[in-house]
């Protein structure tokens, strides 16, 4: 039996994300927000409300002195790096829900991969400055994830 | 009992503690953990209500979202190091 590309891609990326998922340890409803999510477009809005939710949470580490200095730099540094990638995953997602096609879908595959990347590093950062212990993502499932994405 | 009030519970303990026998170090320390809790506690309960709406299909707001997320990031880039 052959599968179309077009199948192929979205299934790669639903048991991706299923990986993904597993591997963040301690964080019940982050889990279940992404398991709640039906389809590509969905994953985009769950990844962007992520986003928000840790840039939230970088700002109270940030307020309380948690994060500060050097490390504060750094997650400034990743904000920023994030922030465009996440805008174009919000777009591509809209852009599929209107129009959903394998040109819109592939788009939006890699979009994906590449917000997952960004959000595995900010989740990083805000571990390594000392805080919260839960979505403990190690970078090294999103690299992966990303480069097999890619790959498809 | 439930796993997170009992660290709660330990963690504000100590910090009464520590701070009444004067040892700051010990106290600030946990103070701090005592943050990083709540923070990601934060994060989960925001998650949750993400997934919540999701399983009620209620329709997706990408505009309210990007304002929230502008806002957000504007304050913590903001934010002098």
């Amino acid at each position: 039996m052959r599968f179309r590309k077009s199948v192929i891609i979205p299934a790669m990326v639903a048991m991706l994300c299923g990986l993904f998922i597993g591997s963040m340890s301690g964080c019940a409803s982050t889990a279940q927000a992404y398991k709640a999510a039906d389809g590509l477009d969905e994953t985009a809005y769950v990844m962007n409300q992520h986003f928000l939710a840790l840039v939230r949470e970088a700002n109270t580490l940030a307020q309380s002195g948690q994060l500060a200095g050097t490390d504060l730099a750094k997650a400034q540094d990743i904000v920023k790096a994030a922030r465009p990638v996440l805008a174009e995953l919000s777009a591509l997602a809209q852009a599929y829900t209107a129009a959903q096609n394998a040109e819109t879908e592939e788009a939006l595959t890699q979009a994906i991969a590449a917000a997952a990347t960004q959000l595995s590093s900010l989740v990083n950062a805000i571990r390594a400055a000392g805080g919260s212990a839960h979505n403990g993502i190690p970078g090294l499932h999103f690299a992966g994830f990303t480069y097999f994405v890619m790959e498809v | 009992m439930n796993i997170s009030l009992l660290l709660d519970l330990i963690l504000g303990f100590g910090v009464s503690f520590f701070d009444a026998q004067g040892r700051s170090e010990v106290s600030d320390t946990l103070k701090k953990l005592q943050m990083a809790k709540d923070a990601g506690a934060n994060v989960e309960a925001h998650m949750q209500r993400i997934a919540d709406a999701l399983l009620t299909d209620v329709p997706l707001d990408w505009e309210s979202l990007a304002a929230e997320i502008n806002s957000e990031v504007d304050e913590f880039l903001a934010r002098p190091t």
